[in-house]
C-alpha cells in the first residue's frame, strides 16, 4: 500500500520538478543576489541548482533528495517563514503559476486520505453495479473497495489458492467456500441442485460418483491461505477439508464463531475441537448421491470434548448413537438448540437427548424414522428446560418413536408439526403427555381429523394459541360444541384447515378488480 | 498594582479576534467564537495559548488554503449561532455544497484536518452522491484519476450472479416474458401485413380463406363479402366472380341453417360467454404479470391489453351486424329496412 501511494506522488513530484525547471528561471537570478543567506537557504537553492541542469541520467536522483530537505524544513517552522516570504517577494507571478498548473494535472482525490475515501465509498449504496464501477476506476479505488467487502462467496477455488482473495478483500469476516469446492464444468449449462449443493456438470456425470469434488489437499491449501489472510473471520462454510486444514483455521482465526462443514467425517471433527470460541456448528455428513462421509460416535465425542461453548448444533446426515448424543449433552452444557436433519443414527439415540440440560429448542427435519427402538420409557429421561419442539417434513408412522419423542419433550410449551406424513389421530394422541403446551401449530398433516385434534387439545389446559393450516381431513362441520367452547377461550386462533377457501376468494377478488379495470379502460 | 492589573485585563477582554496562518503564509484575523467551532483551533487556543497576536498566529495544516478557510469559516459562522432550526441548517448545507468537485475535495480534506466532523460528513455525502450510479470511465474523468489497472486485474472474477438458483429462476422468468412479447409483436406484424394484402386476386383470397384459422378466416370472409357486394352493385359478371358467388352461396346457406337452429338469446349467451372467457384469460395473464418482477415489462403488457380491448370494442358492432345480417336470406340482405324490422322482431 505505501509503495502504491508513493508512486503517484513521485510522478507528481517529477512533474513539479520539470515545471519548476521551466518556470523558475528568473528565481535563479534572484538566488545569485542572495548568496549571503544562511546554510538552510543554501541547501534549498542547491536543490534548485541541480534541477536547473536537467540530465537524463541525473533526473531520478534529484527527485528523491528533493523531498527530504523540504520535509526537514517543514518540520522546523521558524526557518520556513523567511524563505517563503523571500520567494513570495521575489517573484509572485511565477509562484502562482506553479500551483495552478500542477493542480490541473493532479489527481483530485490525492487530497483525501484513505480513511476519508473509505468513508465516502461506504456511503454509496451497496449494489453490485456500484461495487463493480468503483472497483474498476483505478488501483487505489480497487484496494479501498475491496476493504469494504465483509462477506464473500467463492465460486473459483483458484482465487483462494493464488492468494488474490486475501489481496483483494483483506477485511473479510464471512466466507462461503462451498460453491468453489466442487469442480464445475465451466462450459456446461447443466446444473444439478440439491438443498445444500449446487454445481454445473457435464453430460457424463452420474449420481453417486464423487468425481466433481476437489481433493482434500487442495482444499487444505486454500484454507491455509485463507487463515493467513483473514484473522478476523467469524463465519466460515467449507466442504471437503481435512483435520489439518480446519486446525489451521482454528489456530489463526481465533474469533471464529460460526462454522459449516460439508463432507465431514470423524477425523475432521478432531480439527474442529481446536476452534475454542465456536458457538454455532453445522455438520453435513452424507448427502445421498453427492458424497458419503461418516460422522459416528467417535467424532461426536471428540467434538463434544473440544467445543464446550456450543450454543447451536445442527447434524445433517450423521450417524451416531446414544453414546455420541450423550457426550454432546454432558460436555456442551450451554447447548440451547439441537437440529437433527435426515439422521442415520442407531436405535436408542433419543435417550441421549435428555442429557442436554439447557436444551430449549429441538428441531427434527426430513427424517424417515425417529428411533426404531427407543427402549423403556423409564430410561428415556426428560429435557427439563425444553420449550420448543419443531417437527418438519417428517415421517411419523413409527408410533414407538413418536411416543418416545413426546415423552422426552414432555415439558415443551410450543409444538410445531409441519408436513408430517403419517400423522393420524392415534399418533397424535401420544402427544397428550406434553402437559404444558401453550402453542400448537399444525400444518400440512392431511390424515388428522377434527375428532383426533379435539381429543388431544382438551387435555392441554394451558393452551393459548392454536393454528391449524392446510389439513384436509379437518372439517368445519365436525366441530363439536365442546371444541367451539374451547376455541372461545384461546388468545389466538388461526383456523384454515381447508385450502379450498383460499383459491376462490383470491380469484374472485382479482377477477372483480381486473374486470372493473378492463371496462374503465374500454 | 491594581491599576496595572486593570490595564492588562482590559485589552484581553476587548480582543475577540485570533490570528490564523494558512499554508501559503498569509495571516488573517478571525472572530474567536467562530474559530473556536473548529476542534483543532479550539485545542490550539486552550492548550497552547496560540493565536492571541500576529507574531504567534496559529499555523493551520497544509491542506487548508485561504479560499478553503474562508468557506469553512462561513460554514462555522452560520452553524455556531444558536437558535437556528434544523430546516434552516439543512437548507444552508444544501446550498453550501453546490460547488465543483475539485473544491469539494479540497474542502473535505481541509475539514478533516481541522477535525470538523459535521462538515466532513456533509461533504462526504456530497461526494458519494457525485459518484453514485457512474461508470468507471465517468468517475475517472470527474476526479482526474489515472487508469492504472491492468487488463488482467479488470478481468478478475467478479460475482457470478447466475449461480444463485433464485437468480436463475428470475432469469428464466425474464426470458419467458421476453419470448411472449416477441411473439405478440410478431402477431402484430402479421396483422399489419394482412391489412396491406388487399390488392390480391380473388383466387389468392380464397386460398387464404382455406389456409388460415378462425379469426383471420372471419376477417377474410367479411372483406370478400364487401367486394362481392360492390361488384354486384356494378352488375359485372365473370367466371371467377361466378365461382366466388357460388362459394358465398354455400356459406350463406350454412350460416342460415345454423341461425334457423339457434335463437337470438342463444347467440347473445354465446357471445357473452366468449367475452367472459376473454376477460378471464386476460385476468390470469395480468395475475402472472403482477407477480412479475420488472415494472417495464408490466407496462408493456398493460399497453397490449389496452390495445386488445380497443380493437375488440371497435370490431364488436361490425361482428354483431355480420351475424344478424348473415342470417337473412340472400334477397333480404339488399334491403336495410328489413334488417331493422328483424332487429325489432328480436326485441
Amino acid at each position: 500500500m505505501p509503495n502504491k501511494q508513493q508512486n503517484p506522488k513521485n510522478t507528481n513530484a517529477t512533474n513539479t520538478t520539470l515545471l519548476s525547471s521551466s518556470c523558475l528561471l528568473p528565481i535563479g537570478n534572484a538566488k545569485l543576489l542572495n548568496n549571503n543567506t544562511t546554510i538552510t537557504k543554501t541547501l534549498f537553492y542547491s536543490v534548485e541548482t541541480m534541477s536547473l541542469h536537467p540530465n537524463p541520467s541525473l533526473t531520478p536522483p534529484p527527485a528523491t533528495p528533493a523531498l527530504k530537505p523540504w520535509l526537514n524544513t517543514t518540520a522546523t517552522t521558524e526557518p520556513l517563514n523567511p524563505m517563503v516570504l523571500a520567494m513570495h517577494l521575489s517573484d509572485p507571478k511565477s509562484k502562482t503559476l506553479i500551483p495552478n498548473s500542477t493542480l490541473i494535472i493532479m489527481d483530485r482525490t490525492l487530497l483525501l486520505s484513505d480513511e476519508l475515501l473509505l468513508r465516502i465509498l461506504s456511503k454509496l449504496p451497496n449494489s453490485q453495479q456500484q461495487r463493480n464501477s468503483n472497483s474498476l476506476v483505478c488501483k487505489r479505488w480497487l484496494n479501498l473497495q475491496g476493504r469494504l467487502v465483509r462477506t464473500l462467496r467463492v465460486l473459483d477455488w483458484n482465487f483462494v489458492l493464488s492468494g488474490r482473495l486475501i489481496i483483494r478483500f483483506p477485511n473479510l469476516n464471512h466466507v462461503d467456500l462451498v460453491p468453489g469446492s466442487f469442480t464445475s464444468s465451466v462450459y456446461s449449462s447443466i446444473v444439478v441442485s440439491h438443498r445444500l449443493v449446487s454445481m454445473h456438470v457435464d453430460s457424463a456425470w452420474r449420481i453417486g460418483v464423487e468425481k466433481n469434488l476437489l481433493p482434500v489437499e487442495t482444499v487444505d491449501a486454500g484454507l491455509k491461505s485463507l487463515a493467513g489472510g483473514c484473522p478476523n473471520l467469524r463465519k466460515l462454510e467449507v466442504a471437503g477439508c481435512s483435520e489439518a486444514g480446519i486446525s489451521t483455521i482454528g489456530a489463526e482465526c481465533v474469533t471464529l464463531q460460526e462454522l459449516e462443514l460439508q463432507r465431514c467425517d470423524d477425523a475432521v471433527l478432531g480439527g474442529v475441537a481446536g476452534c475454542e470460541n465456536l458457538q454455532i456448528l453445522k455438520i453435513v455428513g452424507c448427502v445421498r448421491g453427492f458424497y458419503e462421509s461418516v460422522v459416528s460416535d467417535i467424532g461426536l465425542t471428540i467434538l463434544a470434548q473440544g467445543c464446550r461453548r456450543l450454543v447451536k448444533l445442527e447434524l445433517v446426515g450423521c450417524e451416531g448413537s446414544f453414546d455420541g448424543v450423550k457426550a454432546i449433552g454432558q460436555c456442551c452444557v450451554m447447548l440451547e438448540e439441537l437440529v437433527i436433519v435426515d439422521h442415520r443414527m442407531d436405535d436408542g439415540w433419543l435417550a441421549g437427548v435428555s442429557f442436554c440440560e439447557n436444551l430449549k429448542t429441538l428441531r427434527v427435519q426430513s427424517c424417515k424414522v425417529i428411533d426404531g427402538s427407543p427402549g423403556l420409557e423409564e430410561h428415556l429421561g426428560c429435557c427439563e428446560a425444553l420449550e420448543r419442539v419443531h417437527l418438519q417434513k417428517f415421517q411419523m408412522r413409527d408410533r414407538n418413536g413418536v411416543g418416545a419423542l413426546f415423552s422426552v419433550c414432555r415439558n415443551a410449551r410450543e409444538i410445531v408439526l409441519q408436513d408430517c406424513w403419517g400423522l393420524d389421530d392415534g399418533t397424535l394422541s401420544l402427544a397428550v403427555v406434553c402437559r404444558r403446551v401453550k402453542l400448537f401449530y399444525v400444518e400440512g398433516c392431511s390424515l388428522l381429523t377434527t375428532e383426533g385434534l379435539e381429543s388431544v387439545i382438551e387435555h392441554w389446559k394451558e393452551l393459548e394459541c392454536l393454528r391449524v393450516v392446510s389439513c384436509k381431513n379437518i372439517k368445519d362441520s365436525d366441530i363439536s360444541p365442546e371444541l367451539a367452547t374451547l376455541f372461545s377461550t384461546l388468545k389466538e386462533l388461526k383456523w384454515r384447515p381447508d385450502t379450498k377457501y383460499l383459491f376462490p376468494s383470491d380469484v374472485g377478488v382479482s377477477m372483480g378488480k381486473k374486470g372493473g379495470k378492463f371496462f374503465k379502460r374500454s | 498594582m491594581s491599576e496595572i492589573d486593570m490595564a492588562v485585563i482590559k485589552p484581553e477582554m476587548m480582543k475577540p479576534y485570533i490570528w490564523l496562518e494558512t499554508s501559503d503564509g498569509s495571516i488573517q484575523q478571525v472572530e474567536q467564537e467562530i474559530a473556536m467551532y473548529c476542534p483543532l483551533i479550539c485545542q490550539e487556543i486552550i492548550q497552547k495559548g496560540m493565536g492571541s497576536s500576529k507574531s504567534c498566529a496559529i499555523c493551520l495544516p497544509q491542506r487548508v488554503s485561504p479560499v478553503t478557510l474562508s468557506l469553512i469559516l462561513d460554514y462555522c459562522r452560520f452553524h455556531q449561532v444558536p437558535g437556528r432550526s434544523n430546516k434552516e441548517r439543512k437548507s444552508y448545507d444544501e446550498k453550501f455544497i453546490r460547488m465543483d468537485t475539485k473544491r469539494l475535495c479540497e474542502l473535505t480534506s481541509a475539514a478533516d484536518s481541522l477535525q470538523l466532523k459535521p462538515l466532513v460528513d456533509l461533504t462526504s455525502r456530497a461526494l458519494a452522491r457525485i459518484i453514485e450510479g457512474k461508470s468507471p470511465e465517468e468517475i475517472r474523468e470527474i476526479f482526474h484519476l489515472p487508469d492504472d489497472l491492468t487488463e488482467e486485474e479488470k478481468l478478475e472474477p467478479l460475482k457470478n450472479t447466475t449461480d444463485d438458483p433464485r437468480i436463475r429462476l428470475l432469469n428464466r422468468l425474464y426470458a419467458k416474458k421476453r419470448k411472449e412479447l416477441r411473439e405478440r409483436e410478431r402477431l402484430k406484424n402479421v396483422e399489419v401485413e394482412e391489412e396491406h394484402v388487399d390488392e390480391r386476386s380473388v383466387d389468392d383470397l380464397l386460398s387464404f380463406i382455406n389456409g388460415n384459422d378462425g379469426d383471420p378466416k372471419e376477417v377474410k370472409t367479411s372483406k370478400n363479402k364487401k367486394k362481392n357486394r360492390r361488384k354486384k352493385e356494378q352488375q359485372q359478371k365473370n367466371s371467377s366472380l361466378k365461382e366466388a358467388s357460388e362459394v358465398n352461396k354455400v356459406e350463406v346457406n350454412g350460416q342460415s341453417i345454423r341461425h334457423q337452429s339457434a335463437e337470438a338469446d342463444r347467440i347473445a349467451e354465446t357471445s357473452n360467454s366468449h367475452t367472459e372467457d376473454v376477460f378471464a384469460h386476460r385476468e390470469f395473464d395480468d395475475g402472472d404479470i403482477d407477480d412479475g418482477i420488472d415494472p417495464a415489462l408490466k407496462e408493456k403488457i398493460d399497453r397490449e391489453v389496452e390495445d386488445f380491448a380497443r380493437r375488440l370494442n371497435s370490431d364488436w358492432p361490425e361482428r354483431m351486424q355480420e351475424l344478424l345480417s348473415s342470417g337473412q336470406e340472400r334477397k333480404m340482405m339488399l334491403f336495410t329496412p328489413n334488417g331493422n324490422s328483424f332487429l325489432r322482431r328480436n326485441a
